[in-house]
């Protein structure tokens, strides 16, 4: 898989290059500004990008902007974007295509590398990955709004595991039930959030994004 | 009221140089007519031109008098030389005494002045009568300069008067907030270096001990080392969260990133109770100000959500008249007061030092209304529309 990395810190890019390298993806080009992120999405094309939100030239959120402006231009690429802090306000803009293959993590995840790489597959394939910590927040929200209130406290931890990403088997491991338990619930999710019968994945998405609008 | 100081203030500052001529203008005519090239006349001009630039309010207030004065007394010099008599009339007092006789002698046949007004030596009784009418009128023209005079240079003294006494109580609100400003600023320092040393610092140092110990376990203990290492790797993460909630209470990144639209749009989603957000924002106001004002909706939500139990909150953002105007209203308790709580009145003092006004609307049993109001330029529009 090839992989396109935006981060303006040189230790950081090329301990990230590394490590990616090392789990077999492909590093088509790394780049250390906004304008050249969004060029290089646009370019390469790649099978997943890893984009630090905060980059030159402006050091605002250039590197989030270029990912929404290359993912308006071409609907679904993959991107994963990490920052030294998570914004429900950022979750909700790059959900908001509802295209999926978006995934949002503190830097601070790359430490644990099999889950890092996990997410890179997830996200890669289409899936969205919610830092634990986006997930959080909007758990300690409360909720009035329909129809994630018709949800169990089940039903809600387990939509909460798959905000953050997480494959049926992982959130069986997680809740120490069993696979099948997991996707009995996945589908009263569905069913209750009104997700009608679709491809899992996007469904998934769906989800993700009605709970986040809760 | 703002529109009257400027004018009086504009008028002050324009009268040395504009008016000044046209002030000094008749001074000059009337010594030079009194005393021709004297060294009264020169005495008289420089003490009118010292008086006008040293103190323009005293002037303001003299000169109007002084040539109603002269006016005056020209007049009654013109009365008395047109029934012949050049006595001094007793009983006006020193200064209209010392008017009149100047007056009178002015009038007086064959003196230099009259000479000057007349253009003829005067003899005869017709000469006489002719120069009395010349100088009651110029007498009367003076009367009238004066008078007409007199509003305008009140309302410059006034002006004056009042300027200084705003000046001086603006110096004393600049003080005051300033020393709010830096004791603020000390305060801040002082909690992110306890935070720092407390937290972060703390962490690292643990950091440190925990990857030395490991180093001496890796080959006797490898299984202790391993351990060791995946509490060092915890201890960094929390390090990381500890900096991170830090750079959060210093300068917030959506705040850095965006500007105060987004940053309180962002206060809103992380709130624990329902919030709804207004923002019309054309521009970014100055960071400075943007921070101070984030802090003042962070401080009055969470006021809404822990002292005033609400359950639901709006926030509206607006600019316009030169004024950033954020409202905060909740639907909680009330009875919020300023000079109670250490918060509202910590961000009271820091809107302070930008001419920043904090109104609090509390009445027991809600709802709690707090508005945010700081005279402030917006910077140019927003170029991106995301």
């Amino acid at each position: 898989m090839r992989v396109v990395i935006a981060e303006d810190l040189f230790l950081l890019r090329e301990g990230l290059a590394s490590l990616i390298k090392q789990h077999g993806f492909e590093v088509a080009e790394t780049v250390d500004n906004g304008p050249s992120l969004l060029r290089a999405l646009l370019e390469q094309k790649p099978d997943i990008a890893v984009v630090d939100v905060r980059l030159p030239p402006s050091y605002s959120d250039e590197g989030l902007r270029a990912a929404l402006e290359a993912r308006h231009q071409v609907p679904g690429l993959p991107i994963l974007v990490l920052s030294q802090h998570v914004e429900q306000l950022y979750a909700r803009e790059l959900l908001a295509d509802q295209a999926g293959g978006v995934g949002y993590l503190l830097k601070d995840r790359v430490f644990t590398d099999e889950q890092f790489i996990d997410a890179l597959h997830t996200v890669a394939r289409g899936g969205t990955v919610m830092d634990p910590e986006v997930v959080a927040k909007l758990l300690a929200r409360p909720s009035n709004q329909q129809p994630v209130t018709r949800l169990t406290d089940r039903e809600r931890e387990v939509l909460a595991l798959m905000a953050e990403g997480r494959s049926n088997s992982a959130i069986a491991q997680r809740l120490f039930v069993s696979e099948k338990a997991v996707s009995k619930h996945c589908t009263s999710i569905f069913a209750k959030l009104d997700l009608p019968p679709d491809d899992d994945d996007n469904r998934r998405v769906l989800a993700v994004l009605a709970y986040l609008n809760s | 009221m703002d529109d009257m100081t400027i004018t009086s203030a504009a008028r002050v500052r324009r009268l040395p140089r504009l008016g000044w001529g046209a002030l000094l203008a008749p001074v000059m005519a009337l010594s030079l007519t009194l005393w021709g090239v004297h060294y009264s006349t020169l005495t008289v001009v420089l003490l009118a031109a010292s008086i006008w630039y040293l103190a323009p309010a005293v002037a303001a207030d003299l000169l109007p008098i002084a040539l109603i004065n002269l006016g005056v007394q020209w007049i009654i010099g013109a009365v008395t030389l047109a029934r012949g008599d050049v006595g001094v009339p007793a009983g006006l007092g020193g200064l209209l005494t010392s008017f009149q006789s100047i007056a009178a002698s002015a009038n007086y046949p064959g003196s230099r002045s009259h000479f000057l007004i007349t253009g003829s030596p005067a003899t005869s009784a017709p000469d006489m009568t002719t120069a009395a009418v010349i100088n009651a009128t110029a007498g009367l023209a003076v009367v009238l300069f004066g008078l007409w005079l007199v509003p305008r240079t009140i309302g410059v003294h006034t002006g004056l008067v009042k300027r200084n006494s705003e000046l001086s109580s603006r110096v004393a609100k600049l003080t005051a907030t300033r020393i709010d400003a830096v004791d603020t600023a000390a305060l801040e320092l002082r909690r992110v270096e306890r935070d720092l040393h407390d937290g972060a610092q703390a962490r690292l140092v643990a950091l440190g001990i925990a990857l030395r110990a490991a180093e001496g376990l890796i080959k006797s203990n490898p299984d202790a080392a391993t351990a060791l290492l995946s509490e060092a790797r915890e201890n960094s993460a929390k390090a990381l969260a500890e900096l991170r909630d830090l750079v959060r209470g210093i300068n917030p990144p959506v705040l850095a990133e965006r500007g105060l639209g987004d940053a309180v749009q962002a206060l809103a989603l992380d709130a624990q109770v329902d919030t709804t957000v207004d923002i019309h924002l054309p521009g970014r106001p100055p960071a400075p100000v943007e921070s101070a004002v984030y802090f003042a909706v962070a401080e009055a939500l969470a006021n809404a959500v822990k002292h005033a139990h609400a359950t639901c909150v709006h926030i509206s953002v607006t600019h316009s008249g030169g004024h950033l105007r954020i409202e905060v209203s909740d639907n909680g308790f009330g009875g919020a007061d300023p000079s109670l709580g250490s918060g509202l009145h910590g961000v009271e003092r820091r809107l302070g030092t930008f001419d920043g006004i904090l109104a609090v609307s509390s009445p027991p049993g809600g709802p709690t209304i707090v508005v945010i109001e700081v005279p402030c330029a917006l910077s140019s529009p927003k170029t991106c529309s995301c």
